[in-house]
Protein backbone atom coordinates (compact mmCIF):
# COMPACT_ATOMS: atom_id res chain seq x y z
CA UNK A 1 0.00 0.00 0.00
CA UNK A 2 1.01 3.31 -0.99
CA UNK A 3 2.92 5.21 2.23
CA UNK A 4 0.73 8.40 1.19
CA UNK A 5 -2.96 6.49 1.13
CA UNK A 6 -1.38 4.22 4.07
CA UNK A 7 -0.96 7.86 6.30
CA UNK A 8 -4.64 9.28 5.26
CA UNK A 9 -6.37 6.01 5.97
CA UNK A 10 -4.61 6.12 9.42
CA UNK A 11 -6.02 9.79 9.93
CA UNK A 12 -9.52 9.06 8.77
CA UNK A 13 -9.48 5.79 11.41
CA UNK A 14 -8.08 8.03 13.67
CA UNK A 15 -10.85 10.40 13.36
CA UNK A 16 -13.51 7.56 13.82
CA UNK A 17 -13.86 5.69 10.02
CA UNK A 18 -14.57 2.31 9.83
CA UNK A 19 -14.33 1.89 6.68
CA UNK A 20 -10.71 3.75 6.53
CA UNK A 21 -9.58 1.10 8.84
CA UNK A 22 -11.31 -1.74 7.21
CA UNK A 23 -9.36 -0.62 4.27
CA UNK A 24 -6.12 -0.44 6.10
CA UNK A 25 -6.95 -4.56 7.31
CA UNK A 26 -7.45 -5.56 3.63
CA UNK A 27 -4.45 -4.07 2.22
CA UNK A 28 -2.08 -5.62 5.15
CA UNK A 29 -3.66 -8.67 6.14
CA UNK A 30 -1.60 -10.63 4.43
CA UNK A 31 1.65 -10.03 5.13
CA UNK A 32 0.47 -9.78 9.41
CA UNK A 33 -1.27 -13.52 8.70
CA UNK A 34 2.09 -14.75 7.00
CA UNK A 35 3.80 -13.59 9.67
CA UNK A 36 2.09 -15.09 12.37
CA UNK A 37 1.71 -18.73 10.29
CA UNK A 38 5.01 -19.08 10.52
CA UNK A 39 4.99 -18.49 14.77
CA UNK A 40 1.93 -20.20 15.99
CA UNK A 41 0.97 -23.44 15.59
CA UNK A 42 -1.46 -23.78 13.10
CA UNK A 43 -2.86 -21.58 10.52
CA UNK A 44 -6.23 -21.12 12.47
CA UNK A 45 -4.73 -19.65 15.64
CA UNK A 46 -2.13 -17.79 13.56
CA UNK A 47 -5.91 -15.79 11.66
CA UNK A 48 -7.04 -15.37 15.64
CA UNK A 49 -4.02 -14.04 16.78
CA UNK A 50 -3.96 -11.57 13.27
CA UNK A 51 -7.57 -10.56 14.05
CA UNK A 52 -7.25 -9.85 17.89
CA UNK A 53 -3.33 -7.92 16.95
CA UNK A 54 -5.61 -5.89 14.38
CA UNK A 55 -8.40 -4.97 17.20
CA UNK A 56 -5.86 -4.19 19.49
CA UNK A 57 -4.54 -1.68 16.67
CA UNK A 58 -7.59 -0.29 16.43
CA UNK A 59 -7.84 0.68 20.03
CA UNK A 60 -4.34 1.89 20.03
CA UNK A 61 -4.36 3.82 16.81
CA UNK A 62 -3.42 6.97 18.62
CA UNK A 63 0.05 5.31 19.68
CA UNK A 64 0.86 5.00 16.40
CA UNK A 65 4.27 7.10 15.75
CA UNK A 66 4.51 9.15 12.96
CA UNK A 67 7.24 7.35 10.08
CA UNK A 68 6.21 4.17 11.40
CA UNK A 69 4.27 2.11 9.09
CA UNK A 70 0.57 0.26 10.02
CA UNK A 71 2.55 -3.09 9.12
CA UNK A 72 4.71 -2.59 11.85
CA UNK A 73 2.80 -1.65 14.05
CA UNK A 74 0.32 -4.50 13.58
CA UNK A 75 3.22 -6.90 13.53
CA UNK A 76 4.46 -5.40 16.67
CA UNK A 77 0.99 -6.28 18.13
CA UNK A 78 0.64 -9.43 16.66
CA UNK A 79 4.40 -10.44 17.89
CA UNK A 80 3.87 -9.72 21.54
CA UNK A 81 0.02 -11.79 21.13
CA UNK A 82 2.13 -14.71 19.89
CA UNK A 83 4.51 -14.77 22.33
CA UNK A 84 1.49 -14.57 24.83
CA UNK A 85 -0.08 -17.54 23.40
CA UNK A 86 2.93 -19.45 23.73
CA UNK A 87 3.47 -18.84 27.46
CA UNK A 88 -0.41 -19.99 27.66
CA UNK A 89 0.35 -22.85 25.22
CA UNK A 90 3.19 -23.43 26.85
CA UNK A 91 1.57 -24.49 30.55
CA UNK A 92 -1.10 -26.21 28.53
CA UNK A 93 1.75 -28.42 27.18
CA UNK A 94 3.11 -28.98 30.36
CA UNK A 95 -0.63 -30.12 31.68
CA UNK A 96 -0.90 -32.23 28.91
CA UNK A 97 2.39 -34.07 29.47
CA UNK A 98 2.08 -34.35 33.04
CA UNK A 99 -1.29 -36.13 32.03
CA UNK A 100 0.31 -38.29 29.27
CA UNK A 101 3.00 -39.60 31.10
CA UNK A 102 0.40 -40.49 33.97
CA UNK A 103 -1.50 -42.07 31.16
CA UNK A 104 -0.61 -45.92 29.74
CA UNK A 105 -0.02 -45.63 26.25
CA UNK A 106 -1.31 -48.33 23.71
CA UNK A 107 0.99 -47.23 20.68
CA UNK A 108 4.62 -45.94 20.21
CA UNK A 109 5.34 -42.92 18.67
CA UNK A 110 6.33 -42.86 14.91
CA UNK A 111 9.89 -42.18 13.70
CA UNK A 112 9.44 -39.75 10.91
CA UNK A 113 12.83 -38.64 10.08
CA UNK A 114 12.16 -36.93 7.22
CA UNK A 115 12.49 -33.20 8.97
CA UNK A 116 10.39 -30.43 6.90
CA UNK A 117 10.88 -27.15 6.79
CA UNK A 118 8.37 -25.82 9.10
CA UNK A 119 9.58 -28.18 11.44
CA UNK A 120 13.08 -27.52 11.30
CA UNK A 121 11.82 -23.57 11.69
CA UNK A 122 9.82 -24.42 14.54
CA UNK A 123 12.94 -25.29 16.10
CA UNK A 124 14.20 -22.17 16.21
CA UNK A 125 13.94 -19.99 19.43
CA UNK A 126 10.87 -17.95 18.62
CA UNK A 127 12.57 -14.17 18.52
CA UNK A 128 15.02 -15.48 16.01
CA UNK A 129 11.79 -17.34 13.88
CA UNK A 130 10.17 -13.85 14.04
CA UNK A 131 13.40 -12.22 12.83
CA UNK A 132 13.74 -14.97 10.00
CA UNK A 133 10.00 -14.63 8.65
CA UNK A 134 10.30 -10.99 9.14
CA UNK A 135 13.33 -10.36 7.20
CA UNK A 136 14.52 -14.05 5.33
CA UNK A 137 10.97 -15.46 4.22
CA UNK A 138 9.12 -11.58 4.17
CA UNK A 139 10.50 -8.38 2.81
CA UNK A 140 11.24 -6.59 6.05
CA UNK A 141 14.19 -4.62 6.44
CA UNK A 142 16.37 -5.28 9.59
CA UNK A 143 15.72 -1.78 11.04
CA UNK A 144 11.99 -3.01 10.82
CA UNK A 145 12.21 -6.39 11.83
CA UNK A 146 13.57 -4.20 15.15
CA UNK A 147 11.35 -1.93 15.75
CA UNK A 148 8.39 -4.67 15.10
CA UNK A 149 10.14 -7.61 17.65
CA UNK A 150 11.60 -4.14 19.95
CA UNK A 151 15.07 -5.53 19.95
CA UNK A 152 18.40 -3.67 18.86
CA UNK A 153 19.34 -3.95 15.43
CA UNK A 154 22.67 -5.94 16.43
CA UNK A 155 20.63 -8.57 17.75
CA UNK A 156 18.39 -8.86 14.73
CA UNK A 157 21.22 -9.02 12.51
CA UNK A 158 22.98 -11.72 14.94
CA UNK A 159 19.29 -13.93 15.31
CA UNK A 160 18.72 -14.09 11.35
CA UNK A 161 22.54 -15.44 11.35
CA UNK A 162 22.04 -17.88 13.22
CA UNK A 163 18.36 -18.82 12.07
CA UNK A 164 19.83 -19.05 8.68
CA UNK A 165 23.07 -21.07 9.95
CA UNK A 166 20.88 -23.38 11.84
CA UNK A 167 18.20 -23.54 9.51
CA UNK A 168 21.04 -24.35 7.07
CA UNK A 169 22.10 -27.23 8.99
CA UNK A 170 18.87 -28.71 9.52
CA UNK A 171 17.69 -28.56 5.26
CA UNK A 172 20.52 -29.42 3.81
CA UNK A 173 19.88 -32.89 4.71
CA UNK A 174 16.53 -33.39 3.55
CA UNK A 175 14.80 -30.54 1.74
CA UNK A 176 17.92 -29.57 -0.45
CA UNK A 177 19.76 -31.83 -3.40
CA UNK B 1 22.36 -22.40 0.65
CA UNK B 2 21.56 -19.14 -0.81
CA UNK B 3 19.45 -16.29 1.05
CA UNK B 4 17.20 -16.45 -2.39
CA UNK B 5 16.87 -20.64 -2.16
CA UNK B 6 16.27 -20.99 1.46
CA UNK B 7 13.45 -17.60 0.91
CA UNK B 8 12.50 -19.94 -1.50
CA UNK B 9 12.00 -22.94 0.73
CA UNK B 10 10.53 -21.39 3.75
CA UNK B 11 7.72 -19.21 1.06
CA UNK B 12 6.57 -22.95 -0.42
CA UNK B 13 6.13 -24.67 2.79
CA UNK B 14 4.07 -21.99 4.22
CA UNK B 15 1.74 -20.05 1.03
CA UNK B 16 0.60 -16.42 1.93
CA UNK B 17 -2.89 -16.06 2.86
CA UNK B 18 -5.02 -14.84 0.23
CA UNK B 19 -4.16 -11.05 -1.04
CA UNK B 20 -7.89 -9.69 -0.90
CA UNK B 21 -9.67 -12.03 2.05
CA UNK B 22 -13.05 -10.34 2.54
CA UNK B 23 -14.11 -12.82 4.77
CA UNK B 24 -11.53 -12.04 7.23
CA UNK B 25 -11.86 -8.40 7.07
CA UNK B 26 -15.65 -8.30 8.21
CA UNK B 27 -14.37 -10.62 10.76
CA UNK B 28 -11.91 -7.93 12.10
CA UNK B 29 -14.67 -5.47 11.85
CA UNK B 30 -17.19 -7.38 13.41
CA UNK B 31 -14.91 -7.99 16.52
CA UNK B 32 -14.17 -4.00 16.59
CA UNK B 33 -18.41 -3.55 16.60
CA UNK B 34 -18.23 -5.63 19.45
CA UNK B 35 -15.40 -4.17 21.16
CA UNK B 36 -16.76 -0.68 20.25
CA UNK B 37 -20.21 -1.81 22.15
CA UNK B 38 -18.37 -2.99 25.17
CA UNK B 39 -16.31 0.28 26.07
CA UNK B 40 -19.42 2.21 25.41
CA UNK B 41 -21.61 0.10 27.37
CA UNK B 42 -19.05 0.33 30.15
CA UNK B 43 -18.38 4.01 30.18
CA UNK B 44 -22.25 4.52 30.07
CA UNK B 45 -22.31 2.03 33.23
CA UNK B 46 -19.51 3.95 35.09
CA UNK B 47 -20.45 7.00 33.97
CA UNK B 48 -24.21 6.28 35.60
CA UNK B 49 -22.50 5.11 38.61
CA UNK B 50 -20.09 8.10 39.26
CA UNK B 51 -23.18 10.86 38.69
CA UNK B 52 -25.48 9.13 41.07
CA UNK B 53 -22.84 8.18 43.54
CA UNK B 54 -22.24 13.01 43.06
CA UNK B 55 -25.63 13.79 43.56
CA UNK B 56 -26.73 11.32 46.77
CA UNK B 57 -24.24 12.83 48.42
CA UNK B 58 -24.71 17.01 46.73
CA UNK B 59 -28.35 16.77 46.87
CA UNK B 60 -29.30 16.99 50.45
CA UNK B 61 -27.83 20.70 50.10
CA UNK B 62 -28.62 21.49 46.50
CA UNK B 63 -32.21 20.85 46.81
CA UNK B 64 -33.32 23.74 49.13
CA UNK B 65 -31.03 25.87 47.11
CA UNK B 66 -33.10 24.38 43.89
CA UNK B 67 -36.30 24.99 45.29
CA UNK B 68 -35.54 28.75 45.79
CA UNK B 69 -34.30 29.09 42.56
CA UNK B 70 -36.50 27.12 40.27
CA UNK B 71 -39.04 29.22 38.92
CA UNK B 72 -36.29 32.24 38.21
CA UNK B 73 -33.77 29.59 36.58
CA UNK B 74 -37.09 27.90 34.49
CA UNK B 75 -36.04 29.25 31.00
CA UNK B 76 -31.97 29.19 31.34
CA UNK B 77 -32.53 25.16 32.30
CA UNK B 78 -34.69 25.10 29.47
CA UNK B 79 -32.05 26.55 26.84
CA UNK B 80 -29.24 24.69 28.30
CA UNK B 81 -31.32 21.50 27.99
CA UNK B 82 -31.88 21.78 24.57
CA UNK B 83 -28.18 22.74 23.67
CA UNK B 84 -27.43 19.51 25.59
CA UNK B 85 -29.38 17.22 23.62
CA UNK B 86 -28.12 19.35 20.55
CA UNK B 87 -24.62 18.95 21.60
CA UNK B 88 -25.30 15.29 22.21
CA UNK B 89 -27.13 14.30 18.42
CA UNK B 90 -24.20 16.75 16.96
CA UNK B 91 -21.54 14.30 18.27
CA UNK B 92 -23.21 10.99 17.89
CA UNK B 93 -24.11 11.57 13.83
CA UNK B 94 -20.68 13.50 13.04
CA UNK B 95 -19.36 9.87 12.80
CA UNK B 96 -21.76 8.93 10.30
CA UNK B 97 -21.17 12.41 8.50
CA UNK B 98 -17.50 12.14 7.56
CA UNK B 99 -17.99 8.30 6.81
CA UNK B 100 -20.03 10.07 3.58
CA UNK B 101 -17.19 12.54 2.69
CA UNK B 102 -18.56 16.01 4.65
CA UNK B 103 -16.02 17.22 6.51
CA UNK B 104 -17.33 18.49 9.71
Amino acid sequence: MDIAIETALVQRARDGSDEAFSRLVGGHQQVVRAFLRRLASNPADADDLAQEAFVTAWSHLGKLRDGVRFRTFVCGIAYRKALNDRKRYGRAAARDTAWHDLTPQTQSPTNDERLSVKAALQTLPIDVRAAVSLCVAGDYSHSEAAEILALPLGTIKSHIQKGRDKLNILLQRDDVK
Amino acid sequence: MSDDALKALLVDDEPAPPERDLAFTLEVMDRVARRKLTEGVITVILGAVAVSALLYLVMPYLTPVLARLSVPLLPAVGILAALGVIAFVWDQVRPALRQYGLRV
